[in-house]
């Protein structure tokens, strides 16, 4: 057993060293994503054409929230079909904006009705049917969430209450 | 390793002795190396081979002579050498064992080529483990991870370096595909394999300085034994994706001469899930039948192999294609879709989306001599082809579809040529030297409608010098430095899909236009030193120590420079810096490793002090284009890795050996502010693999090597994560299995037949393309592997 003495201590100091080193200092870093609660639209709601959507949206973060953004974009045939093209008659609405949140702020309850789904895009009606609803958000770190729920867009005068 | 030794003999009669006969003999390994030092009994005598592996005996007897060779790490050879024989020199190889033969080379016994760690993987080692895939086999060598896609696909992760920072070759020549993508594979063969080498550390010197983190070496030119035809059938199935699957493998060789060819097919359906349903993205995600849609694939390959040997020429030349073809789970692929997972009937089908890629290649190696000087010359060209196929209208759903291929999002074709020449002197008895230079040039070539990574051309050379000496009896210096020099050509692209896009989001002309020019041209040279210098020293019989210094850099890959797009809708826009500088890293390490009676035993810690690592980082800034969430860059920071290695061979009673290893990776950026310290993502957490292994006594006259294993696989919990890598909780699993050789003629099949999950345990692979899904590892697997040697 005197032979090994001495790798077994040169073993022993080695994984002293290791271990004061991986626990010199631990880290302060943001790894917590954002949380993203949506009231309204909820998942398979109807947006009416021609009108304003009413966005209810709750974001939560353990920092600092810095951005959302929502992207709206059409899921015609529940992607079945191969490459097909709308044409002529109508043309499918497509929405993407991002908003930023005051510095600081670790929740916010977002309210609002700036996203407006006009009746005609280039002279042409906009397309009812199926589309994606999405809702990114980021921290301030970078820490990004994102949900997505699905819509249908409808001609109406939409009776869904303004708040 | 030990207990592999302690092997069977067989009892023999004593022939009769009456007449002088000399018997010359020469002893090699299975790639006709000389044994030096290997034992060789006689009836009447025990001798060692000299140098050279040459042995030479007088004998009195005219009858059959029968000897029996014994050398650490290979299987025993009990032969009977006939008359016809004696006359001849006569040319004996020895198989090696299993697993890991690093031990041997610490005795003393071969001559050491490296001072860094290394795990050579034999024959036995690839058939207990073959899964149809080589390098998820890998996973149980310390310090190695594998990166799966799926059941049937991945890459390798050593030191938690992983991507371009490893290299992998066969034959010597560089593996090139498109290895940036967590979703990619590599594209080998791998029944092929018939042996590798694992080189843990920045290998950058002889093998180019992409290999920062390690270096795969796999092997299939071994010469067939002289005037043999043989070959062998291979049969794989697995339960957790029905896969089936054979080899066929023939060789033969003249005196001077030899072929070998080998073909493979492997067809796998729908892979198990130990899980009903998936949460991702908020929606809860049905698995109908604990079956991964859409996951099903094949792969066929075909190589040939042809040379010519004499003993101061060799040459062979080599054409392999490896083709493979697998689906991605489409319920997770972008938007969460309830429709797209309903069960189509078929658990064998591909449907949109999928993966394709075929590998071809043409290789010939030629050793020759001159004078007392070794030469070899690699030469090399290879072809990628990966292409990615989803629908159109998933991505741009109110345009127009290319007129050709019009569900083709994504092709890279991948052409590379590379030569190598390296020469070896030997200045003195205890002095070696080797210098060699490389060139490679490669282009590659895009298609599709969506765009990732532009065209590009590049052509870089190197050039190394390395130097070993024996500085004493126990120590050993070696020394390497390398230079090299690259340029890059990148393409630029206009996008003209995304235009009318964004131009129909209402964008303006100039916001559109600077959206969908995806790449702008661009030419960068890059050139830098890397060196190492280890010493190995034996301080006494049974400790050897290996310290590395080294400094190693790596070139920007061009999908680091000018990549620009969404990768299979992870949400990510991920771009290139046309202005990242070469990677730096330093790097140490201390391996030491001791012999106790019937035990081995090995602890490596390691650095590495990255200057400027490059990793993709999120920017915060929210992309145009369809379905992305904000940018991810390629960026750079200072970093620092560390870890450490521990393994554990120990014989604990004369039947029962224990094998286990651990590994532990600590990394970080290195920031002046602590919110900045994250760590680099794709780190491995701490893992653990052990297995018992339990030898019969021979049951009856057929059976040989009857073993029972259990193992079981341990990772920790991984909580220190980058930014947008999701947290992975640790797991337990557990495997069994029996392995034999059944001898019906003499040539023995061997089967295994075992377990992996046996408990069907539901777990995340930190490191995996799925984990980021949340799609949990495959499930229970048993599997059977059945090799049957025949000679023609």
């Amino acid at each position: 057993m005197k032979r090994i003495q001495t790798p077994y201590i040169q073993f022993i100091g080695i994984l002293t060293i290791l271990f004061a080193f991986a626990a010199c200092e631990d880290d302060f870093v943001d790894t917590t994503k954002p949380v993203i609660r949506i009231e309204a639209p909820a998942n398979n709601d109807t947006l009416y054409i021609g009108h304003d959507v009413h966005f209810d949206c709750e974001f939560e973060d353990d920092t600092e929230l810095h951005s959302y953004k929502i992207d709206i974009h059409n899921n015609f045939d529940g992607h079945t079909h191969k490459s097909a093209r709308i044409e002529g008659e109508e043309t499918p609405f497509r929405y993407s904006n991002s908003w930023t949140f005051s510095p600081g702020q670790k929740n916010a309850t977002v309210h609002h009705h700036e996203l407006i789904i006009p009746e005609l895009i280039d002279n042409l009606p906009v397309a009812h049917g199926k589309y994606h609803f999405g809702i990114f958000c980021t921290d301030k770190a970078g820490n990004e969430s994102h949900i997505f729920i699905d819509v249908v867009l409808a001609e109406g005068d939409g009776d869904h209450d303004h708040h | 390793m030990y207990l592999l030794l302690t092997m069977l003999w067989l009892s023999m009669a004593m022939p009769v002795f009456s007449q002088q006969y000399r018997l010359q003999g020469i002893v090699t390994d299975e790639q006709q190396q000389p044994l030096p030092g290997c034992h060789i009994q006689l009836p009447d005598t025990l001798i060692v081979s000299d140098d050279q592996g040459r042995f030479e005996v007088q004998s009195r007897s005219h009858e059959n002579i029968r000897v029996q060779l014994s050398f650490i790490g290979y299987q025993p050879m009990d032969t009977v050498l006939t008359q016809a024989n004696l006359s001849q020199i006569i040319h004996l190889s020895l198989t090696p064992f299993a697993a890991n033969i690093a031990t041997i080379k610490v005795e003393g016994k071969r001559k050491q080529t490296q001072s860094l760690t290394t795990e050579v993987i034999q024959e036995t080692f690839i058939s207990r483990t073959q899964s149809g895939s080589f390098i998820h086999s890998l996973n149980r060598l310390p310090g190695v991870n594998s990166m799966d896609i799926g059941s049937h696909t991945s890459k390798p992760v050593i030191r938690g370096l992983s991507f371009s920072r490893v290299s992998v070759s066969e034959n010597h020549i560089k593996q090139e595909g498109q290895h940036w993508g967590a979703d990619h594979g590599l594209e080998i063969d791998p029944f092929a394999v018939e042996s590798a080498e694992v080189v843990k550390g920045p290998s950058a010197i002889e093998y180019g300085s992409d290999a920062i983190g390690g270096y795969i070496h796999l092997n299939n030119n071994r010469v067939p034994a002289p005037n043999q035809q043989q070959g062998n059938f291979q049969l794989l199935g697995k339960s957790v994706n029905q896969l089936y699957g054979g080899s066929l493998y023939l060789e033969s060789r003249k005196q001077h001469s030899y072929i070998k060819l080998r073909g493979t097919l492997l067809d796998f359906g729908d892979y198990r899930i130990p899980t009903d349903t998936i949460l991702y993205l908020s929606r809860k995600i049905p698995i109908v039948n604990r079956a991964l849609k859409n996951t099903a694939g094949y792969e066929r390959d075909f190589s040939v192999h042809t040379g010519v040997i004499y003993n101061q020429f060799s040459s062979s030349f080599s054409g392999s294609i490896v083709s493979q073809q697998a689906g991605f789970f489409p319920g997770a692929h972008g938007i969460p879709d309830l429709n797209r997972v309903q069960d189509d009937g078929d658990s064998r089908n591909t449907d949109y989306p999928f993966q394709k890629s075929t590998h071809t290649k043409l290789i010939n190696n030629t050793r020759f001599q001159v004078g007392s000087t070794d030469w070899f010359l690699d030469l090399a060209y290879q072809h990628n082809d990966r292409s990615e196929w989803s629908q159109f209208h998933t991505h741009y759903p109110e345009q127009e579809a290319p007129q050709t291929n019009p569900d083709l999002e994504l092709d890279f074709q991948l052409k590379a040529f590379q030569a190598n020449l390296k020469t070896n002197f030997q200045l003195s008895p205890t002095q070696d030297l080797s210098i060699g230079v490389q060139t490679q040039w490669k282009h590659n070539d895009i298609a599709g409608y969506n765009f990732l990574l532009p065209n590009y051309q590049s052509n870089s050379q190197g050039a190394f010098i390395r130097y070993n000496w024996k500085l004493s009896p126990t120590v050993n210096l070696f020394s390497g430095v390398r230079f090299d020099l690259s340029q890059i050509e990148i393409a630029g692209y206009f996008d003209p899909v995304l235009f009318d896009y964004l131009k129909g989001t209402g964008a303006t002309n100039q916001e559109a236009e600077s959206y969908a020019t995806r790449s702008k041209q661009l030419k960068r040279s890059f050139q830098d030193f890397s060196w190492l210098v280890g010493l190995v020293i034996q301080s006494s019989s049974n400790t050897t120590t290996r310290i590395n210094l080294g400094k190693a850099f790596r070139t920007p890959t061009p999908i680091e420079l000018a990549s620009n797009g969404v990768h299979h809708g992870s949400f990510r826009h991920e771009q290139g810096d046309n202005q990242l500088k070469p990677e730096r890293s330093y790097y140490g390490d201390l391996s030491l490793e001791w012999h106790i009676p019937k035990g081995h035993y090995e602890i490596t810690p390691y650095l590495y002090y990255f200057s400027n690592y490059i990793f993709l980082n999120p920017t915060g800034e929210w992309s145009k284009l369809p379905h992305a969430g904000q940018i991810y860059r390629y960026t750079d920071s200072r970093a620092l890795l560390s870890g450490v290695e521990i393994s554990v061979n120990q014989q604990l009673l004369p039947r029962l050996q224990l094998s286990a290893n651990l590994e532990y990776i600590r990394n970080t950026q290195l920031s002046e502010q602590a919110n900045q310290r994250y760590p680099l993502p794709f780190t491995p957490p701490t893992n653990a693999f052990g297995e018992l292994e339990y030898q019969f006594r021979k049951p009856n006259k057929y059976m040989e090597d009857l073993k029972f294993f259990i193992n079981t696989r341990i990772a920790l919990d991984q909580n220190r994560v980058a930014r947008n890598e999701l947290k992975t909780p640790g797991y337990q699993l557990f495997g069994l299995g029996l392995s034999s050789r059944i001898s019906t003629s003499h040539q023995p099949i061997a089967i295994t037949l075992q377990v992996m999950n046996l408990l069907n345990t539901k777990h995340f692979n930190a490191i995996s393309f799925y984990r980021r899904l949340e799609i949990p590892e495959p499930g229970r697997n048993i599997q059977l592997h059945v090799k049957i040697p025949f000679t023609l």
